[in-house]
């Protein structure tokens, strides 16, 4: 899957639709040392699989990871484990996904992390 | 909905979430792959459908979340599943304690759903080796180390602590 385009039909709203995809961000998140994986809960599963069966912008959704596509704020579920504070973690994910899809200088978008589980090492 | 306190340590949990990781992976996977290939049928397969029952599964292990003080990026909030599985590795690092049972107080949440505001209080419920000679000493050390943890980990700098030694237990 590629990110959106300046071309596609997504453009006129580029201003508030990132441009990297919900599957470019998952691997962005993932990178993140502490990371274990994506862990949805019921809320972003449904969400995935409603823009599947809309057929609505299938690049702003995936279990775990949703691009709001009104304001480009994004929530993500996530485990977490290793050494690293959990705190720590949680906003080296926020950079990361600021970086990727925004301007981390206006905070914008708002990234919401919600950690489902925390390994015991 | 309401979900148990329960503070069991449970093998069961890790392996359940362990298993839940991977099939989200292979998942993620399907997708980009068929929608690389230009495929328009990725819809409700019996793959979706079964992750559906699995993160039911998981959302009743996980429990409510639980509101976090922001990081200087943005807004977090952690399930009951990790507060409590914090709490517990935390008590258990402490020697001659062994955790038990861990219950929160909150204030009330903002967001409407199933949701918990910042925890206020945990009583934190607790095994001491036999032959322990300060129990006291022992309780303060447990409720510094949740203290610290708790601000460490999740930002949480007023969580008030409460310790009970609830039971004795033999040296392994």
């Amino acid at each position: 899957m590629s990110p959106t385009s300046p071309q596609s039909p997504l453009s006129s709203e580029s201003v508030r639709t990132p441009r990297t995809g919900a599957a470019e961000l998952i691997d962005i998140v993932t990178e993140v040392p502490g990371v274990s994986g994506l862990e949805p809960g019921i809320a972003t599963t449904l969400r995935a699989l409603d823009a599947r069966l809309r057929r609505s912008d299938p690049t702003a959704s995936r279990y775990g990871l949703v691009i709001d596509p009104g304001t480009g704020d994004v929530t993500v579920e996530i485990a977490v484990g290793g050494p690293l504070p959990v705190r720590s973690i949680v906003e080296e994910v926020q950079r990361a996904v600021q970086l990727a899809v925004g301007d981390p200088g206006t905070g914008r978008p708002q990234v919401l992390v919600r950690v489902q589980s925390l390994a015991t090492p | 909905m309401p979900y148990p306190d329960q503070d069991t340590p449970d093998p069961e949990d890790a392996a359940a979430t362990a298993r839940y990781l991977e099939l989200i992976r292979s998942v993620h996977t399907e997708w980009d792959e068929l929608e690389s290939a230009g495929d328009s049928s990725v819809q409700l397969s019996a793959g979706a459908l079964s992750t559906i029952k699995e993160s039911v599964r998981a959302d009743a292990r996980h429990g409510a979340h639980v509101e976090m003080p922001p990081t200087p990026v943005g807004p977090f909030t952690v399930s009951e599943l990790t507060l409590r599985t914090l709490v517990r590795r935390t008590i258990d690092a402490v020697p001659d304690a062994r955790a038990l049972r861990t219950t929160f107080e909150y204030e009330d949440s903002p967001s409407s759903g199933r949701s918990r505001g910042l925890p206020t209080r945990a009583t934190c419920r607790l095994s001491a080796r036999i032959g322990t000679r300060d129990l006291p000493a022992l309780a303060d050390e447990v409720r510094a180390a949740v203290r610290l943890a708790c601000e460490v980990d999740l930002g949480l700098s007023e969580l008030t602590v409460d310790i009970h030694i609830e039971d004795l237990h033999e040296p392994h």
